[in-house]
């Protein structure tokens, strides 16, 4: 019963989604002078890729035939090349997963041992040091970060190069930027879930019994400390998209952030509109998984929503 | 009553921590910068002086005459800085008043009316809180075009969810209160209960919202000038600065150094400040 409502909760989010682009693409003017490009084309060509798309009939006809469009993966061809914009935002796709992928290994690498460590010296001057570290990295804007990166790394001591991509050495760049910023912000949910865990009676309890502290952390406090950033970790993740725009467009990095950018300066509709959708259901499908995992992580959680 | 009010906040401001005033002492200089702009000795910012193009700032071998440097026109950095403070300081302060406005309006009235309005309002900001607000950004961009009305509107949306989370739930909260069942008793209207009596008692968290709202929405609406889409020339807004310095990286690194400082120390100012300010709500 849970479960169904939480699947229905999410496929009404993704009608919404396709709602919201349908209307905003209505209310932009004539969607076919919008997607396609007026003047390569005859009013004979525009007349069968209005009838193609469904932009004849009614308002409610063409909703019905555009929801169809979009579930069969048919959302309009770039205005650029011609090409099927649904295919051209895949080929980008891998870029983009392997940027976002490595940049949450090093924020896992940096979160964990450093919020576990500020949290058990909490209120020393260790953890004031990371905690200011921490208010850093959320204020440094993450395009002037990867500029510095760029200035200091490649303008000035030519270890690494500038933008673009080939081999893993362009990777290092984007990885940092990306990947410290959202590391400041993990840190911070890491200490505060580690401090509520070191409260719990039963971490007094098993130090009382004379475990030894690394044995107390590993059995006790971890797992307590899990649930919490197993159900924010995903989200975050998800979230790495929006820095990825930015980075990406900063290091010439070939992926759907970039595309996106490019995209909107050139008004291409078709690729805007594959991107957003996906995003939308890549993030609403990994809110659904977080609160079932969060359910299953935490028995108490479901026990207390069936009450 | 308003003595004593004024003797706490005055203890309070000189038991400040060092970083809390430098951060205040910062905001202070950026603030009277932008406003006695006009009565600064300073060049124009849209003077070009072909023959001091690519000036460095004071200590790199810049001279007196331009603090800052210059770009590649010869325009002198400071003054354009100071006309981008000002661009990037309102538009943020403007639009985080209007989420603030906005969500905490929506917070209370789910809490009041509860109900099917209530169940909107939260789907609403579940929805906005689980998509990245950049791409919802880029693609209201690319379907309307960019226009500054447009830009400040997309601006004051960011963020409504945190106040209009935070009001909900604490208008829910004040409702089983003494003085909410004194009030109702007495048979005030409710929006005179919720506007006189239970806003100013969620006001300070309020306000503490806006401090972690308030330099979110600067980099925001710096990460978007950069990438060209937001503030277009000939209006300057430190992200855009940062954008056309990126391409002298090579020949007059503070072009894109000095405005981006200015972006961090000023996003880090109000962080410290609204970390101090939340540490001393909790307290109380």
């Amino acid at each position: 019963m849970k479960l169904a409502a939480r699947l229905l909760r999410a496929v009404i989010s993704l009608w919404l989604i396709v709602t919201f682009v349908f209307v905003a693409l209505r209310l932009t003017g004539d969607p076919v002078i919008a997607v396609l490009n007026p003047d390569d084309m005859t009013k004979d060509m525009m007349d069968s890729y209005r009838k193609l798309w469904g932009f004849e009939g009614t308002i409610g006809e063409q909703y019905l035939i555009y929801i169809t469009n979009v579930m069969h993966g048919n959302f309009g061809k770039s205005i650029l090349n011609g090409r099927d914009a649904f295919a051209t935002v895949m080929e980008r796709l891998p870029a983009t997963l392997q940027l976002i992928g490595a940049s949450a290994a090093i924020m896992i690498l940096i979160g964990i041992p450093v919020g576990t460590w500020a949290a058990m010296k909490a209120g020393s001057k260790w953890d004031a040091l990371v905690m200011s570290f921490s208010t850093f990295g959320f204020a440094i804007p993450n395009f002037f970060f990867g500029l510095l990166l760029i200035l200091v790394l490649s303008v000035t001591l030519h270890w690494l190069p500038t933008g673009g991509t080939g081999s893993p050495l362009h990777l290092i760049m984007p990885v940092i930027t990306i990947g410290v910023a959202k590391a400041a912000v993990f840190t911070r949910f890491v200490r505060s879930a580690m401090l509520d865990a070191l409260k719990l009676q039963c971490v007094t309890s098993a130090r009382a019994r004379g475990l030894s502290g690394a044995r107390v952390l590993i059995r006790h406090v971890f797992p307590n400390a899990l649930v919490p950033l197993a159900t924010i970790l995903p989200l975050l993740v998800g979230g790495m998209i929006s820095a990825a725009a930015v980075v990406e467009a900063v290091f010439a990095w070939p992926g759907i952030g970039r595309l996106i950018v490019e995209s909107v300066a050139q008004r291409n509709l078709a690729i805007v509109q594959v991107i957003i959708m996906l995003v939308a259901f890549v993030m609403i499908v990994t809110n659904l998984l977080v609160d079932l995992l969060y359910a299953w992580l935490d028995p108490r959680a479901s026990a207390a929503a069936a009450n | 009553m308003l003595q004593a009010a004024l003797a706490s906040s005055w203890r309070n401001a000189v038991k400040m921590p060092l970083s809390v005033k430098i951060s205040a002492l910062w905001l202070i200089l950026c603030l009277s910068l932008v406003g006695f702009a006009a009565w600064l000795p300073i060049p124009e910012k849209n003077t070009l002086d072909l023959m001091s193009r690519l000036l460095p700032p004071v200590g790199w071998g810049g001279g007196i005459n331009h603090l800052l440097g210059t770009d590649e026109l010869g325009r002198d950095i400071l003054a354009r800085l100071i006309s981008s403070m000002r661009t990037s300081l309102l538009l943020a302060l403007c639009a985080t008043l209007i989420s603030a406005t906005l969500g905490t309006t929506l917070g209370i009235l789910a809490a009041h009316f509860g109900g099917w309005v209530d169940e909107l309002v939260v789907g609403a900001i579940d929805a906005q809180a689980s998509l990245p607000f950049i791409i919802v950004t880029l693609t209201i961009t690319a379907f309307f075009g960019s226009s500054l009305t447009l830009f400040l509107i997309i601006l004051g949306l960011y963020g409504w969810e945190r106040f209009a989370r935070l009001s909900r739930a604490m208008t829910l909260a004040s409702r089983g209160r003494g003085y909410v069942l004194a009030m109702q008793t007495l048979g005030f209207s409710w929006w005179r209960i919720y506007l006189r009596h239970v806003l100013p008692n969620i006001a300070s968290a309020l306000l503490v919202t806006a401090t972690i709202n308030f330099p979110e929405t600067i980099l925001l609406e710096t990460s978007l000038s950069f990438l060209g889409l937001g503030i277009q020339p000939p209006n300057t807004s430190l992200g855009n600065m940062v954008g056309f310095g990126r391409n002298y990286l090579l020949t007059g690194w503070w072009m894109c150094v000095v405005p981006g400082v200015t972006i961090f120390l000023c996003t880090l100012a109000v962080s410290v400040i609204g970390d101090w300010a939340r540490s001393m709500i909790s307290r109380t």
